[in-house]
């Protein structure tokens, strides 16, 4: 039986497709669908993306910058948005986390209004991602009594963890799909030790997933994702995100 | 070292607190983002070891993008209420891409008189942007050394200019005045170089 928290620790849940290259993707697209789901976001932002680049060439740096426009639609209350760039679209949920039916419909929504724009067959890369925020009661706590994933330092080396990354990536559908979990510390001192659990389903394969099988492949996502986050944590935690019985 | 406070709704203000010495530029644009950036290419460096290095960003996440953020400019900016400031940029994401910018600006050419301009000019930009929803902004700092003038201009780029277009540019600037007040206003100055976007 699935779990339901009053108080999840689910800071974010973002859904991000990629389209196939053969799509005709134009200037256009971002404002159609605008048009389309803006009852829903009527807010409209920009934001410009960088990816930098940074070559060494005889001993001195070279740096290239290429800048995305992306346009953002957000709900009235900011918590729900459509970030849609060149060929991807992205959809963030910030707490409260309004449930997975909801956050599902949602995709649904502009993923529909998006093929009814586009003629859309494949999708070179998709995934679904839940990035919680985990905070314990003091820093005397030990990590292994509130969670089943964590870093194991043997005797010889210091006990004092300060920050740490782990991650994990395990392998779904024949190698086809893939889930990244990572757990990481806060880099800035909290008051309360925080860390951030980031479980990821996504395509490994690229252009492995059709249009149709679009939904289906969700629903898998999603239940992965589930599985693994009830996998990662105790009792313990389970309990101070207050269980909702029946 | 520059502080960043959030302690009003729906703004953030800054406070001036060092110099910190770097090559000066006078022309900014938004989209030039390698221009307004050399701060963080600074810090790139000192991190990068190895020769070729292509660092993709976690930029579909909203949590990733606002903590890459506080993470990479916390060097040079101390953040007061952290959290709150956090909280606020998850719901004003496309703010993180125009505050270095701003910090930029205000750090290389005002005197600490005018640093609450770290805080005035996202929301001079965030008026200009609601009365051109379409449009590019772009950003000069402008001097002209006879009359010892300078200001920062915010231009407003269009695809078409028609013949409202005057007009509304007024409109938007009075309420940049009417909202920053005339101290601010003063320094930030809403205007068009009538470039074309595509």
């Amino acid at each position: 039986m699935k779990r339901k928290y009053a108080q999840p620790p689910l800071e974010e849940a973002l859904c991000e497709f990629r389209l196939a290259k053969d799509v005709r993707w134009d200037l256009t697209v971002p404002g159609l669908l605008y048009e389309k789901i803006k009852n829903y976001f009527p807010e409209k932002e920009q934001r410009l993306v960088q990816e930098v680049k940074i070559n060494q060439e005889h001993g001195k740096f070279r740096q290239e910058v290429q800048t995305t426009e992306i346009l953002v639609f957000y709900n009235q209350n900011r918590n729900i948005l459509t970030q849609v760039g060149p060929g991807m679209v992205v959809l963030n949920v910030l707490k409260p986390y309004p449930g997975w039916e909801f956050f599902k419909q949602t995709i649904l929504f502009v993923w529909e209004n998006l093929l009814s724009i586009l003629p859309i067959s494949r999708l070179e890369h998709a995934s679904l991602r839940y990035i919680n925020i985990i905070n314990l009661p003091s820093y005397e706590e030990k990590l292994e009594e509130y969670l089943q994933f964590y870093p194991y330092l043997g005797p010889e080396l210091p006990q004092e963890k300060q920050l740490f990354t782990i991650g994990v990536e395990f392998s779904y559908e024949d190698d086809t799909d893939h889930c990244k979990l990572i757990l990481s510390t806060s880099n800035k001192k909290q008051e309360k030790p925080t860390f951030m659990l980031d479980i990821e389903y996504f395509t490994y394969k690229l252009n492995s997933l059709s249009a149709e099988s679009f939904l289906s492949w969700l629903e898998k996502a999603h239940e992965v994702i589930e599985k693994i986050f009830e996998g990662c944590i105790t009792d313990k935690l389970r309990k101070t995100f207050k269980e909702e019985k029946g | 070292m520059i502080t960043i406070s959030k302690s009003v709704p729906g703004a953030l203000t800054g406070h001036w607190h060092h110099t910190i010495e770097s090559e000066s530029y006078t022309y900014l644009d938004i989209k030039n983002f390698a221009k307004a950036s050399k701060n963080i290419m600074e810090l790139l460096k000192t991190k990068l070891k190895s020769d070729d290095y292509s660092i993709k960003k976690d930029n579909s996440s909203i949590v990733s993008a606002v903590e890459n953020f506080i993470e990479e400019w916390s060097n040079h900016v101390h953040f007061i209420n952290y959290q709150e400031i956090k909280e606020y940029l998850k719901k004003h994401v496309e703010l993180i891409d125009k505050l270095p910018i701003a910090i930029e600006i205000a750090k290389k050419h005002f005197p600490d008189s005018h640093v609450e301009l770290i805080d005035k000019l996202p929301i001079a930009i965030e008026i200009a942007k609601k009365h051109f929803p379409d449009s590019q902004i772009a950003l000069e700092y402008y001097q002209d050394p006879e009359i010892d003038d300078k200001y920062i201009a915010i231009y407003v780029r269009l695809k078409d200019y028609d013949e409202t277009f005057i007009d509304r540019l007024l409109t938007a600037s009075n309420e940049i005045i009417e909202t920053l007040g005339v101290d601010y206003a003063e320094h930030i100055s809403l205007d068009t170089d009538y470039e074309q976007i595509s």
